[in-house]
């Protein structure tokens, strides 16, 4: 009986353990984030960095459970785009993410009739968790932008 | 013998923590699309791991001029196609409200809902409704491939008629085309070229003064020399960058303090 008590108890502590070591970061801030994927990950058209208020135009999101943020837009001819949202707390990713699908939904229904072409993008479209950080992505290239994300993480 | 149990679980949950905790070997974890990716970032990645520059400095994108009188740009709405879509999304004119839908034309305007709409309003309607002191109109792009210039004409004579008979206390501003670049007029698709451009331009430049409502001609002041938009102006030839869509908006300002 005790044997079993051992084992439970050293089972317990390593995937606690386990558990804390998986946790992901991002070791940049959102604005180095964005920046060193509009750098690195590839884009057909010009994105340009805008004020961070103008985060809220296009995201339905709580601007009170954003602690920083980043974001690069396109122009009206392609989808691409780069937001980077580092959220209060966890909750605050949860937010996040919806607000993203959102955008998605909305993106697609704007340009499905006018440039098909941007739907697969949309697609395919990255969404990265690093603690309480959201790296979302649409680009000409969505696994060479996933790599460069992947490269970000701590 | 109790002691000896809790002691050993505190002796494993430090040496576990202090272990698991500075373990640097790859943890798979789900990300938000549900597929596994490594945080480890190791050594050997294909992708080059990226260098935090030092010193920062990341607009792409010049800044058009700073903060301008845009009171004459209270209680207004822009209607249009994708291009207002870039006036919107570059909040260059943050408080003006804005009804747009990529390919949005002068006749599907009364028919179609902007995108993500949850009740279906036409666009023509969801704005009308708000009651706007200034209209700013921007159409044509869509149009360019229509068989007949004057179906093009006739439509945008019953959206200004309508919004006139609709809005009787309100400005109309119908603006210019926009040039296309000239390796995208080249191309010639859909009819979008800058011949036909001008075309349209200079009948909507008769319909405007037939119908007593201004012209205010974008093109003209995002045009080169050539009679082409600059290749810089616009990635894919048409729809103009942040530079370029501060020029309009400088544009519009000037028509509307004139």
């Amino acid at each position: 009986m005790k044997r079993l008590l051992y084992v439970l108890m050293i089972v317990t502590v390593l995937l606690a353990g386990c558990a804390s070591g998986g946790e992901k970061e991002f070791s940049l801030s959102p604005e180095e984030l964005g920046q060193t994927i509009f750098e690195k990950a590839e884009f057909t058209d010009q994105l340009t960095l805008l004020p961070k208020e103008s985060l809220y135009r296009l995201y339905d999101l709580d601007s009170s459970l954003v602690e920083d943020s980043c974001l690069y837009v396109g122009t009206g001819s392609t989808a691409e785009e780069i937001a980077v949202f580092r959220m209060k707390d966890a909750g605050g990713v949860e937010a996040a993410k919806a607000a993203i699908e959102k955008r998605i939904a909305y993106q697609t229904d704007n340009f499905k009739d006018y440039v098909p072409a941007e739907v697969p993008k949309l697609e395919k479209a990255v969404v990265k968790t690093g603690g309480t950080t959201v790296v979302f992505v649409v680009s000409a290239n969505a696994d060479g932008a996933k790599s460069v994300i992947d490269s970000l993480y701590r | 013998m109790k002691k000896r149990i809790v002691s050993l679980f505190l002796s494993l949950t430090l040496l576990t923590f202090t272990v698991a905790c500075g373990s640097s070997a790859p943890q798979e974890t789900p990300d938000s699309s549900g597929e596994p990716v490594s945080s480890s970032q190791p050594e050997t990645s294909p992708t080059p791991a990226p260098t935090p520059s030092p010193a920062p400095t990341p607009s792409p994108e010049p800044t058009p001029t700073p903060e301008p009188d845009d009171s004459c740009f209270e209680n207004s709405a822009f209607l249009g196609n994708s291009l207002v879509s870039d006036l919107y999304t570059y909040a260059i004119v943050p408080d003006a409200d804005y009804y747009f839908k990529n390919g949005l034309t002068v006749r599907s305007v009364f028919t179609e809902a902007e995108a993500g709409s949850s009740t279906g309003t036409p666009v023509y309607e969801a704005a009308v409704s708000q009651h706007y002191d200034k209209y700013f109109l921007m159409f044509g792009l869509n149009e360019l491939g229509w068989s007949y210039e004057s179906v093009f004409i006739d439509d945008y004579r019953t959206l200004i008629e309508t919004l006139q008979k609709d809005e009787p206390d309100a400005e109309i501003y119908v603006q210019s085309l926009t040039p296309v670049s000239k390796s995208r007029s080249d191309k010639n698709l859909y009819g979008v070229t800058n011949d036909r451009i001008t075309l349209y331009n200079d009948l909507l430049r008769d319909l405007c003064e037939e119908l007593d409502v201004p012209f205010v001609d974008i093109s003209a002041a995002v045009i080169a020399p050539d009679g082409t938009l600059p290749e810089q102006a616009a990635a894919d030839g048409v729809h103009l960058n942040y530079e370029y869509c501060g020029v309009w908006v400088d544009t519009l300002r000037a028509a509307i303090e004139q």
